[in-house]
């Protein structure tokens, strides 16, 4: 084209120069090639709850680990096979009695509103109890709520919501009393983060929950003189796990007549309510938002912008958040279960040993399992720690990143 | 061979003032706000920035993150650049061929490169490809578009001036169309890098990614670590400015001659 | 001895939509080797567009072009010089000069184009300016390099199109002087418009004047003035007269 100036030319060299280095350092430092060590490894990807279907079906994942009713609706629609629950995954034992999910509150607003809170808490508990007597009622309003109670189209037809939630409940287990676990992702991450040494029950504050216990039990609650304010209280609302929630606002007569308490919507007659009212005695005592959220660590974030007071949220992110800073408490849980291991059709396992078998015999030929979870959830430490107590590594997909517990 | 001149040492410190007292009003709202959700102090975001090689909340650094991102968005602009240029050159070039593509070019031309993404994905799968071909549509218009018209602003008398001495259309396009262009296929590319930086970042924060410094934000927010969230936004605009800086340097080196033939 | 350039009954006409504007009317004449040769005439009568279907630039109606000499490939070996330069920006002087030589169509070594560009370069005194840009030269030195570069390709008939009207008068006159002296030392043969006058009878050998629009040969004048002409010449300016009168249209006779 033109023989350039000198200057020209040195810059151009000198361009050159520098994007090779560049070039080379992108393709040697995160690349795409994985771990050549002897471990057996499996490769994790961060997906969202509604997509992991899709890919199981599509071949581009090997398995996923999810909430219901994601798992059910998977295993009705021909997608795959749920070959585990958590009960069935090491280390053994650790995820028997432990709360999947739990309900939160800003510190601030329990003291300002202990009341409030402990009405929260005791609706909770008493939604628990209810959808645990009724499963079919539960079941009912649930459908409605996750599916709009209209019909769920999949590959090989359509669904029956109902169908599916009750696959669903069968998975699920809600009380009140479980514990929040011990999470593995959230040592390491408070191990690196900060100073304050990792307790789970060091995040809870279970004087709400007495307290809710008291006013279950017929104790008075007391009058506040006329203010009614706003709680707002956030959950993930593609999930069967928090029934009791829905149970407590769409079955609120139920609660009304046995408790003198209730949650109400403000509009009945809608699918999902937002703006509902505590009312005791018949009396409004608080305004409650309900508001939908994405994921867990957004609601908790979003509770430490003030922005919310409250959520029905799984229970790692909660303790991730709170272990590193978020003023807020754990009040109780929600349930045990409700997540299933889901392969293909077509995998060859039908149990968790099979699974391990399957990791290792595909990491063996250079090809690893790829396993989807969402990230920062139960779901995931429960991968990680059933992959780290098999002695098989866990990368994160697209790089050769391996995560570890330190 | 000087590349700043004191004159641009001048002006880029009058933007550095403004940035400061920016710097100050953050500092200050974030003392009297006292919550780190909200408006984490200044320290801790440069005290994120200050450590690139430390593993971030039990993830990768914040340089191996930034390199991912890198690498996809250099990737995907060029290859953009690639299909963009000679297919510029050709529709400017013949009007004819302007014509058949002119509609679907104006159609696809404002779609915002994300909403393509389901579509990435059930084409591409998950990860490193389909993030690529977010990034090349994103990338890929500004370059064709500036390409064309810089074919179109390439002086018709140059053109003859070829024709005179009776080169080949090869050859026009090669020694005349092509160098003519240059100038506004440079600032295509200047733009067209600074679209496929914000599409990594945002592509990143879809589900399926697990580095880069979108999914680095992401899982930052899932976290409530805002100053991480400030510390990966300070890297983006760095980046962002870095390679403005570097394709108008291009500029005044390669083409001097713009504006005064 | 056979013309270098012979054109006959050229017609053109331009439509632009409901206009019809038929430019050229039938225009004959011939050059001769080694002549300078001025066409003259009114704004607009078509002047540029004969230059221009003589380089092949454009094509006419009807008529036919006749070349003593054409290249390898059957095409004319014309090559102009426009009123504004037109080199390319982003070459230097010496490629710029040397951009036709570089085509397939000449299939020449590097080492002949070197050569031949030395010669140009010292022929229009830009020896020292070969890896200047454009954009650095003056107006004058801008249009001695559009000439080098037309020389380049050793032409039969070097066309110029009002060469040097955006120039002011001292670097006119300087260019003026360059190309009689090309003529003799090159031999070239140059067919130049120009709406002034002064000159066309300054360079001209002949002066092919042209009527306005449809255009006819008006009138063909023999220069015999012998160099230098001044202006201050009764014959310089016994011609400038006919001149003007020819391209007003109060004459159309040839003398």
């Amino acid at each position: 084209m033109q023989r350039p100036g000198n200057g020209t030319l040195v810059f151009i060299l000198a361009g050159l120069l520098v994007l090779s280095i560049v070039f080379i350092l992108l393709f040697a430092v995160p690349g795409l090639v994985y771990p050549t060590d002897d471990n057996p490894s499996i490769s994790l990807l961060y997906a969202s709850a509604g997509s992991m279907p899709q890919l199981l079906n599509t071949n581009q994942i090997d398995a996923f680990l999810i909430w219901e009713p994601v798992v059910s609706n998977a295993q009705l629609s021909g997608i795959g096979k749920r070959i585990a629950v958590p009960a069935d995954l090491p280390p053994p034992g650790k995820w028997n009695n432990s709360a999947i999910n739990v309900l939160v509150l800003r510190n601030r607003v329990i003291s300002q509103e202990p009341d409030s809170s402990a009405l929260l808490s005791a609706l909770t508990t008493a939604a628990i109890n209810r959808t645990s007597e009724d499963p079919a009622l539960a079941e009912n309003i649930t459908a409605t709520w996750v599916f709009g109670n209209n019909p769920i189209l999949t590959p090989v037809g359509s669904l029956n919501p109902i169908t599916v939630e009750e696959q669903s409940f069968a998975n699920m287990a809600f009380t009140a009393r479980a514990v929040p676990p011990e999470s593995g992702i959230v040592q390491s991450v408070m191990a690196t983060t900060t100073d304050t040494a990792y307790n789970p029950l060091s995040m809870m504050n279970v004087s709400v929950a007495r307290r809710g216990e008291q006013f279950l039990n017929g104790s008075l609650v007391p009058h506040t003189g006329g203010s009614v304010p706003t709680i707002n209280i956030g959950y993930i609302p593609s999930t069967d796990n928090y029934a009791p929630l829905y149970v407590m606002v769409k079955d609120s007569t139920y609660f009304c007549n046995r408790y003198n308490f209730c949650l109400v919507a403000d509009n009945p007659q809608a699918s999902r309510p937002t703006s509902c009212t505590l009312l005791v005695q018949g009396e409004p005592f608080a305004k409650v938002n309900l508001i939908p959220g994405q994921s867990g660590g957004g609601i908790m974030t979003t509770i430490g912008q003030n922005a919310l007071d409250g959520a029905f949220v799984g229970s790692v992110p909660a303790e991730l958040q709170i272990g590193l800073g978020n003023p807020s408490s754990i009040i109780q849980s929600i349930n045990t279960g409700g997540s299933g291991l889901v392969v293909g059709n077509k995998a060859p396992c039908r149990d968790w040993p099979g699974f391990v078998r399957w990791a290792k015999t595909r990491s063996a030929a250079g090809k690893p399992l790829v396993i989807a979870t969402v990230q920062s959830s139960i779901q995931e430490d429960m991968v990680r720690e059933a992959c780290t107590y098999e002695n098989i590594t866990v990368t994160l997909y697209g790089t050769n990143f391996e995560t570890d517990f330190t | 061979m000087v590349l700043i001149s004191r004159q641009t040492l001048l002006e880029y410190g009058k933007g550095l003032l403004v940035i400061v007292l920016l710097l100050v009003a953050w500092e200050g709202f974030a003392l009297l706000i006292q919550n780190n959700y909200i408006l984490p102090p200044l320290g801790e975001i440069f005290s994120v920035l200050l450590h690139p090689t430390e593993p971030i909340l039990g993830g990768q650094s914040l340089l191996a993150n930034t390199l991912v991102s890198l690498r996809e968005v250099l990737t995907g602009f060029l290859v953009a650049a690639a299909l963009a240029i000679p297919s510029g050159l050709l529709i400017g070039w013949s009007r004819e061929i302007q014509v058949y593509f002119n509609p679907v070019i104006q159609i696809l031309r404002p779609v915002p490169p994300i909403a393509w993404m389901p579509f990435a994905i059930a084409w591409f799968g998950i990860g490193f490809n389909s993030i690529l071909f977010i990034i090349a549509m994103g990338a890929f218009f500004p370059i064709l578009i500036n390409t064309i018209d810089g074919v179109q602003g390439v002086r018709k008398r140059w053109i003859e001036v070829s024709e005179m001495f009776h080169a080949t259309t090869f050859e026009q396009l090669k020694t005349v169309v092509f160098p003519g262009a240059l100038p506004m296929i440079w600032t295509g590319l200047r733009v067209s890098f600074g679209v496929a930086w914000m599409c990594v970042v945002a592509a990143e924060m879809l589900p399926g990614t697990s580095a880069g410094v979108g999914f680095l934000i992401m899982y930052a927010y899932n976290l409530g670590q805002i100053q991480v969230i400030g510390a990966g936004m300070v890297i983006i605009g760095i980046i962002g400015l870095g390679a403005d800086i570097i394709f108008r340097a291009g500029q005044a080196r390669l083409f001097g001659w713009q504006g005064k033939e | 001895m056979a013309p270098v350039l012979s054109i006959e009954g050229i017609t053109k006409t331009f439509t632009d939509g409901e206009s019809i504007c038929r430019t050229l009317d039938g225009i004959s004449f011939e050059v001769e080797e080694n002549e300078i040769v001025c066409i003259m005439g009114p704004s607009g009568c078509g002047k540029s567009t004969l230059l221009r279907i003589i380089n092949d630039l454009e094509h006419a109606d009807t008529g036919t072009i006749r070349e003593a000499s054409k290249d390898k490939t059957g095409k004319p070996t014309t090559a102009m010089v426009f009123q504004d330069h037109a080199l390319f920006p982003w070459l230097t002087v010496y490629d710029n000069i040397v951009y036709g030589l570089r085509l397939s169509v000449q299939k020449l070594s590097e080492e002949e184009i070197a050569k031949r560009a030395e010669g140009l370069l010292s022929l229009t005194h830009l020896d020292s300016f070969a890896k200047a840009y454009p954009h650095q030269l003056s107006g004058g030195m801008k249009q001695r390099a559009s000439v080098a570069r037309a020389l380049a390709i050793k032409p039969s008939v070097l066309l110029m199109d009002e060469p040097f009207s955006a120039l002011d008068p001292f670097t006119r006159r300087e260019l003026e002087d360059e190309v009689m002296r090309i003529r003799e030392d090159l031999r070239t043969t140059i067919l130049l418009v120009t709406h002034n006058p002064t000159e066309a009878i300054y360079l001209a050998d002949r002066i092919i004047v042209l009527s306005a629009r449809p255009a006819v040969v008006a009138g063909i004048l023999y220069v015999d003035i012998p160099h230098p002409r001044e202006m201050a010449n009764p014959e310089f300016l016994k011609i400038r007269e006919t001149i003007i009168r020819m391209v007003r249209g109060k004459e159309g006779l040839r003398e």
